[in-house]
This record gives structure tokens, C-alpha cells and sequence, in this order.
């Protein structure tokens, strides 16, 4: 679980470092990269947003539509790394936390965890595709319906593990009362 | 070299054929566990399980898997004991503080799914605990390892908890080999079963006792345990009478180097033979199809009684219930055996009838909730057990009466 963890937060560290610069890749026209706007646009929004990052040149010479294309592979080891980091962090609480309930909700975290890494896969694989040049303003397959219980799932995780390290200690007190 | 006949020798030899062949009386046993020693203890598992020294040493082996896990767990467990004694939590000033040695098997060390026991044990602010618990491990490993041996010396704790015994009974398919499907219409006669069951029904009768037998279930249970069920049962009252008087009178010699030292057992609930993998849409329970599927669920208790033709669950159930109800008997009986009144330094957790038809991770492993409730219980009786009326009665905290005392 060690090893886990310290995996997961390389993972997560390096990929939020590598889509972090490549969110922020200057762009020569009046274009800007919004991965999460594009996460919940309908269908029209969708095609008109790629069909922007597709017109719009960054000083590398690149196009938007190209960095979008390269942020959302290295999104997959972003979701390699979160899922370890809720699996190990929830694990590490979970043995700090004597109260049943929250003690299950943080196991529970485990399988939530990966359902939410599930999800984000789905939705990376789905947003590749609509980055493909034959579609980019023609065709836009919606994933905010993937988005949002991926975006819950992985709230829900760090809610139960903040309500948990911020309450365990005073739990633990009053559980073992010595 | 010759083996050299001694009167002594002789008759520890027969005390030893007669635990074998079931017709032991209870002094002999007591007689027999003042002279047995390591190699005597080696000789009787090797005949009980009818295989040689190696043979037996490589059945109680772990994997190397199952040994990374556990040493995984151990590690973090022991860094945050090495923390609390760096922040002088042994001292003079803090006398409510305790310092546990513990060794044991999957109710002790359950690697990352489930919250074991220990777990809970550790999340006491008073309690530093260091851990030498395996899970899958049995108590001959335990005994022959003797890890726990260098740790005492070190550490001089203020307890010895030791979790033992299940693996040796169901590890390796032998409960397949410890039943008997063709049941008299009575038990075998045993002297020191008799004498557990007399002890238990004084404590019943005596009205402190919560944990009730269940005459039918136990009647009809005890009717299928063979000859080398009592012999093991016998077998660990000498394991576990030689790890004892060990730390507390330091054996043979007689002068123990732990003057202050307490030991508590452990015993187990009535386990579920069963080999439903529980298939449902509760992601709070997602670990119990996962662990049923992977993890050995049903080749413990109910493949090795359908090996022998046992496939009736009602029988099975009883079976095992009479496994475990004596189990703890034994387990209860050894506190006779040192302590004195108003001196209790040997103590018995009894789960019996805690963790209930719906607590079962799998077959022999409870749910993370009755692990944590039993942890508690554990800590209550390191801080309580020199506490006149904390346990249930004599030197036994039950469970399910001492969680009704606690918050």
C-alpha cells in the first residue's frame, strides 16, 4: 500500500504538472483551452468549441485542438494517479477511524474510487473521439452525463475522507475511553 | 545416539499416546503439560496430522503473497508504535498508557481490505501496540517462530494478546480430517472435554455468564468430532499452557523475566460454513464478493465436510459451533490454570454470539464493524481488567455484554 501511494501521488503530481502547462500553451488568436467547459457542453457547444481550439494557432504552431488532444491522453495517467491516491489515502484513514459507518464509507471508497476512474476513461475515450479532424465542427457526442457522476464520485471520496481526518481524533477519545 | 529410558520419560511417553488415542484423563493432561516440551509438541502434530516434521512445517507455511501483505501492515502499524514511544509514551506520569505485544492470525492481521481487530486495538490514544500478527498463520508457527520471544525481551510489555488456534483447525482443508460422518448417538468420551463442560456449565449456572450453549446445536455437533478433534483441542491447551507459563513463569526455570506481564486470549465467533459468494448492488459491501471470490471463502469449513459426505448445513453449523464453543472453553479454562484470586494475569475475550448470522465477511473472517467491536472490548480490558467486576465473570469479557458498557 506504501508503494501505492507513493506511485499514485507521482502519477497524479506529474500529469497535473504536464496539463497544467498545456492548459495554459498561449494561444496567437482569441481562443482558450477549457477541458472541463467542453466536459459539459451540449452538442452544439461542443462543435463550436473544438471547431475554435481547431482555428486557433499557439506560439508553438501548434493548434488548441492539438494541446486538448495531448492534455486528454495524459489525463489518463492524471486518473491512474487519483484512483490510487483515494485508494491509499482512504486506506491510511480508514485505519484512524473508529466509527463504523465512516469506516465502511471509506472502504466503500475503494470501489467509488475505481468506478470514478471507470467513468473518466469513458469520457476521455469519447472526447479523443470527438477531436477527431473528419468530426471537429460537424459532430459532437455529449459526455457531461459522464462528467458529472464521474465529478461526484470523486467528491464524494474526498468528502468522506475530510469529514473523517477532521473528526477521528475526538471519536477516537470518546470510543476508547481509556 | 540412543533415546535414554527414564521412568520419566516413559511415562510422559504413554501420557502422550493416551492424548493420541483419546483416553487421557484430565490429570494426566495436567501431568503431561508440566513435563511436555518442544520436541514432545512437534511429536504429537506430526501424528495428529499423520504427516513428518517437514511436511507439517510446510502445510503451517505462509505464502509468499499472503506475507508481503501482512508484513505491509505490520510495518505501518510498528512505525506509528515507534512514533508514540518517541513521544515518551511510556512514563512514569502516564500510567493509563499500555504497551501490547501482539501475535496472532487474520483476526489480528486482516492485510488492507477489512479493519481487523489490531486495527481497532491501535486506535486507542493510550495504547501503543506492536504487532508480530500474521494472518493465516498458525498457532504451531506462532510457537515454533517464537518471534514474540526477542519482542517480550525488548519491549517488556504491559500485555501479550494472542489470537490462535483457527488456522491450525480449519488451514490446509484438516477439518475434513477431524470430523466424523458417521456419527454414534453419543460424543466420544474425552476427560478434558467433560471437564470444559462442567467448568461452562458452573459459570451458566453461577447467572454472570451471557454467552448461553445451545444444547441442540451443540449436542448434535459434538457427535461428529473425531478422536483427533480432542487430540488437537488437548494439543492446544499444551501450546498455549507452554506460551504461557513461558512468559509468566518463565517455564521450567520458574523465575519469569516479566514479573508484571498480562496475556489476553482470544476465542472466535460460530462461523457460516458457506460458499455463497453474495452477489448484490451495495457498494458499502463491495469487498465481501470480492474477498468471497478470491480469497478461499468456502474451502475452509464447507468443501472439507462436503469432502467427508457432511452436506447437510444445519450439520455443518453444528459442527463448527461445537468446534468454536469448546475452542473457547479451552481457551477460558487456561486463566484457571495461573490465575490466583484477586491476581488475574490471564484473560479471555469470548466473541461468542457477537458477530450473529449477517456479520461474516466469508466463512471465518467477521465484517469490519464486529472486528472494531471486539478491538474495543480488547481495549477496554487493558485499561479495566485490574478493575474489580469489569469482566463479565472471573477472568472472561464477553463481547456482546462488556459493548453494552461502552460508549
Amino acid at each position: 500500500m506504501k508503494f501505492l501511494r507513493i506511485l499514485g501521488w507521482i502519477a497524479f503530481a506529474t500529469a497535473i504538472l504536464v496539463m497544467a502547462r498545456l492548459q495554459y500553451a498561449p494561444s496567437l488568436g482569441n481562443g482558450r483551452l477549457n477541458i472541463m467547459e467542453l466536459e459539459f457542453a451540449g452538442s452544439y457547444k461542443g462543435c463550436v468549441l473544438l471547431k475554435q481550439w481547431s482555428d486557433a494557432q499557439t506560439v508553438s504552431g501548434n493548434t488548441l485542438l492539438a494541446i486538448a488532444d495531448t492534455a486528454t491522453r495524459w489525463d489518463f495517467l492524471f486518473i491512474l494517479g487519483y484512483v490510487m491516491v483515494i485508494i491509499a489515502e482512504s486506506y491510511q484513514q480508514m485505519q484512524k477511524e473508529p466509527r463504523p459507518r465512516l469506516n465502511g464509507l471509506l472502504r466503500a471508497s475503494f470501489a467509488i474510487a475505481v468506478i470514478a476512474g471507470l467513468l473518466d476513461v469513458w469520457e476521455n475515450s469519447t472526447l479523443l473521439g470527438n477531436m477527431q479532424p473528419w468530426k471537429v465542427g460537424r459532430q459532437f457526442c455529449t459526455v457531461w452525463w459522464i462528467a458529472a457522476p464521474k465529478f461526484a464520485a470523486a467528491a464524494w471520496c474526498v468528502l468522506v475522507w475530510l469529514t473523517s481526518l477532521l473528526t477521528a481524533n475526538k471519536a477516537r477519545k470518546k470510543l476508547f475511553p481509556g | 545416539m540412543a533415546a535414554i529410558f527414564t521412568p520419566q520419560t516413559a511415562s510422559k511417553k504413554r501420557l502422550i499416546d493416551d492424548l493420541l488415542q483419546n483416553r487421557l484423563t484430565y490429570n494426566g493432561l495436567v501431568a503431561l503439560r508440566q513435563q511436555a516440551d518442544a520436541d514432545d509438541l512437534s511429536y504429537i502434530i506430526q501424528h495428529i496430522y499423520d504427516l513428518n516434521e517437514k511436511q507439517v512445517t510446510d502445510l503451517a507455511a505462509l505464502d509468499r503473497i499472503m506475507r508481503l501483505f501482512n508484513d505491509n501492515k505490520n510495518s505501518k502499524r510498528n512505525t506509528r508504535f515507534s512514533k508514540k514511544i518517541g513521544n515518551n509514551f511510556r512514563d512514569a506520569g502516564k500510567p493509563g498508557n499500555k504497551i501490547v505485544l501482539a501475535e496472532g492470525d487474520s483476526w489480528f492481521n486482516y492485510p488492507v481490505i477489512l479493519t481487523d481487530v489490531l486495527d481497532a486495538v491501535a486506535m486507542d490514544p493510550k495504547v501503543a501496540l506492536y504487532s508480530l500478527a500474521e494472518g493465516g498463520d498458525w498457532l504451531l508457527n506462532m510457537l515454533t517462530g517464537r518471534k514474540y520471544v526477542e519482542e517480550l525481551s525488548l519491549m517488556h510489555p504491559d500485555f501479550f494478546i494472542i489470537s490462535g488456534g483457527g488456522n491450525d483447525i480449519v488451514g490446509a482443508r484438516r477439518v475434513a480430517a477431524i470430523i466424523d460422518p458417521n456419527p454414534g448417538a453419543a460424543p466420544l468420551p474425552n476427560a478434558f472435554v467433560a471437564h470444559l463442560i462442567a467448568r461452562a456449565d458452573k459459570a451458566e449456572a453461577g447467572g454472570k455468564r451471557t454467552i448461553k450453549r445451545n444444547p441442540i446445536a451443540f449436542n448434535n455437533g459434538i457427535r461428529y468430532l473425531s478422536k483427533d478433534f480432542y487430540s488437537l483441542l488437548m494439543f492446544f491447551h499444551l501450546q498455549f499452557f507452554t506460551l504461557i507459563n513461558g512468559i509468566l513463569n518463565g517455564g521450567r526455570s520458574g523465575s519469569s523475566k516479566f514479573p508484571n506481564i498480562k496475556i489476553i486470549t482470544q476465542g472466535y465467533d460460530y462461523p457460516i460454513p458457506s460458499s455463497n459468494k453474495k452477489f448484490g448492488f451495495n457498494i458499502g459491501k463491495w469487498y465481501i464478493p470480492f474477498i468471497r471470490i478470491f480469497l478461499g471463502h468456502g474451502s475452509w469449513l464447507k468443501r472439507p465436510m462436503q469432502l467427508r459426505g457432511v452436506n447437510d448445513t444445519t450439520i455443518q453449523r453444528h459442527i463448527v459451533y461445537a468446534m468454536i464453543y469448546l475452542f473457547n472453553e479451552m481457551a477460558i479454562d487456561i486463566g484457571d490454570c495461573f490465575n490466583t484470586p484477586g491476581n488475574n494475569r490471564v484473560f479471555h475475550i469470548d466473541s461468542r454470539d457477537s458477530v450473529g448470522e449477517e456479520g461474516w465477511t466469508d466463512e471465518l473472517h467477521a465484517k469490519p464493524e464486529h472486528f472494531i467491536n471486539t478491538g474495543r472490548v480488547f481495549a477496554y480490558c487493558l485499561h479495566h481488567q485490574d478493575q474489580g467486576g469489569a469482566p463479565t465473570y472471573d477472568h472472561v469479557f464477553e463481547v456482546k455484554d462488556i459493548l453494552k458498557k461502552l460508549p
